[in-house]
């Protein structure tokens, strides 16, 4: 099989291709190095490989094949990760100049369930700053590029592994989401960005940015790949049942604020998306939500609460290391009196609650825009008038942030492209632990739909 | 919010005199966020609450 097959593969095929021997570990793992190297520094992704690491654990997991052993579900498939998943001895800078040269002592607990699955960690992948940017802005590494089209942001602050995944570098790729980070650039670079439930995935070993709001999870090109991902991370089913179809499945659509900001290009590829779901059998309502000022301030409260709590002795000692952009989104966490913070989390229940009354009502899930406005070009969040970067900023995780709050379980699910030819996703959202009915809703969308099957040129396979 | 204060709290408080200096661009959103926060807690949150409540409801909805 040529190089440019192998890539094309999504996450099953693969590990399928490799448990049959129809692709040897070791060709797949060349493909997806030599990739990473290449397309992957065009596009700035890239952190680091371990090309001489990743080639020799993909002999051994050859040998292991040739001798006739069981296998495990990702045997010997090459994944590479957010540069904020710690491996025991090895760089993790987490997109900053300050951990530049940090080395972790532990290996995150989903590392060690991925390595236990099969799967080969090749390398680490671009990031905003500390994790802290829906864009994927980075002062200090560059800029990650879009790769439907380089001018444009390609979503954050899972930057790298958006634009890796999407450009067919790998097949799966581990973020996290702490106010969008696995939505924004599933959204934008034309993926299944899963943020699980809060709480459902371990975070040890994960560098935290507000611990009460930060989640990690799969970036992956179809429904199913993230399931299994998802499955082997939490050790958990979300596989068997994902086959099984949404007839019947009652599915809100809130208005009010999540149609606010809606585009028209955004809101006409919604409402297809919408008559696709009704084609499959689910039963769409609409809804109202709450006030969301007031979840976004909990929101913002918390995060600039925790994040300035970690931050507080480099924010005294080495102010310049941080980019403006970013340091201006953790100070306002020195000023909330405790009271405050506490009142923060004490309210988490009930408003969650009262959220899933309001827009979800006696539905399975809420079907929300993912992102609300066209994907914009990067001189579009870091030039000209501060005034208007801010509020192009804000309008990208106007229906993403609040959801951290609220802990609940969301997916972007890709249903088309603007003028501009970015991709357009819309984002189902569901009550905790109801990660099973969201995957299996994009499952039963993307059987019906061929937008995930599109390609960017810069994935360089036509 | 008087940004003095705020100055005065990352100062003395926080021993970071380099964010007392940027608290002019905070204040603004501080002070709206702190009031939609305590408004809220007083008009809904019961003296028999907790800061960890919302794990156990979370748990209490995983039935797998």
């Amino acid at each position: 099989m040529q190089a440019s097959q192998i890539a094309a593969l999504d996450l099953g095929s693969l590990a399928n291709a490799i448990a049959k021997g129809e692709i040897t570990s070791v060709a797949a793992t060349t493909v997806a190095l030599d990739r990473l190297d290449d397309i992957g520094r065009k596009l700035n992704a890239l952190v680091r490989l371990d090309r001489d690491g990743a080639l020799a654990a993909a002999e051994a997991a050859d040998r292991l094949r040739a001798s006739g052993a069981a296998l495990p579900p990702l045997h010997g498939v090459p994944l590479a990760h957010k540069d904020l998943f710690y491996r025991k001895g090895d760089l993790s800078g987490g997109g900053s100049k300050i951990r530049h040269d940090f080395r972790a002592d532990v290996t995150a607990t989903v590392i060690a369930r991925l390595d236990a699955a099969g799967a080969l960690d090749i390398g680490r992948l671009q990031l905003a700053e500390f994790a802290m940017s829906p864009t994927g802005y980075n002062e200090s590494l560059g800029h990650a590029r879009n790769p439907w089209n380089p001018a444009h942001v390609p979503g954050g602050s899972s930057s790298g592994s958006g634009v890796a995944v999407a450009a067919r570098l790998v097949t799966a790729s581990l973020g996290t989401d702490t106010g969008g980070s696995l939505r924004h650039p599933g959204a934008m670079c034309g993926l299944v960005g899963l943020k699980p439930t809060w709480g459902l995935v371990p975070a040890e070993g994960v560098m935290p940015l507000a611990a009460s709001l930060d989640c990690a999870g799969p970036l992956a090109r179809t429904a199913r790949d993230a399931a299994q991902v998802l499955s082997v991370i939490t050790a958990r089913d979300y596989l068997s049942r994902i086959d099984t179809g949404i007839a019947g499945l009652r599915i809100a659509v809130p208005g009010g604020y999540y149609r606010e900001l809606l585009h028209p290009e955004i809101n006409a590829a919604l409402g297809e998306a919408v008559k696709v779901l009704t084609s499959l059998g689910a039963i769409m309502a609409e809804t109202a939500p709450p006030d969301m000022a007031t979840i976004n301030a909990l929101m913002q409260l918390i995060m600039s609460v925790e994040a300035a709590t970690i931050h507080r002795r480099w924010l005294i000692e080495r102010p310049q290391d941080y980019a403006d952009q970013v340091r201006a989104r953790i100070e306002p966490g020195l000023f909330y009196p405790a009271t405050r913070y506490v009142e923060a989390l004490s309210l988490r229940a009930q408003i969650t609650a009262d959220w899933i009354a309001s827009c979800m009502g006696d539905a399975d899930l809420s079907l929300l825009p993912a992102i609300s406005i066209p994907v914009p070009t990067i001189a579009a969040t870091t030039e000209g008038d501060p005034a208007d970067v801010a509020r192009v900023i804000g309008q990208l995780t106007h229906c993403t942030r609040g959801i951290n709050y609220l802990g609940l379980p969301g997916a972007s699910v890709p249903c088309g492209f603007d003028a501009a030819g970015l991709p357009i996703a819309f984002q189902l959202v569901g009550r905790p632990h109801s990660e099973a009915t969201i995957l299996r809703t994009a499952h039963a969308y993307q059987d019906a739909t061929d937008w995930h099957h599109r390609v960017p040129a810069a994935a360089e396979l036509n | 919010m008087h940004e003095d204060l705020l100055r005065q709290i990352a100062a003395d408080l926080n021993q970071s005199p380099d964010a007392a200096d940027r608290t002019s661009r905070m204040a603004a959103l501080v002070s709206e966020v702190n009031a939609r926060v305590a408004d809220e807690a007083l008009r809904r949150m019961p003296f028999d609450s907790s800061p960890y409540a919302f794990q156990a409801w979370c748990a209490g909805a995983d039935k797998s």
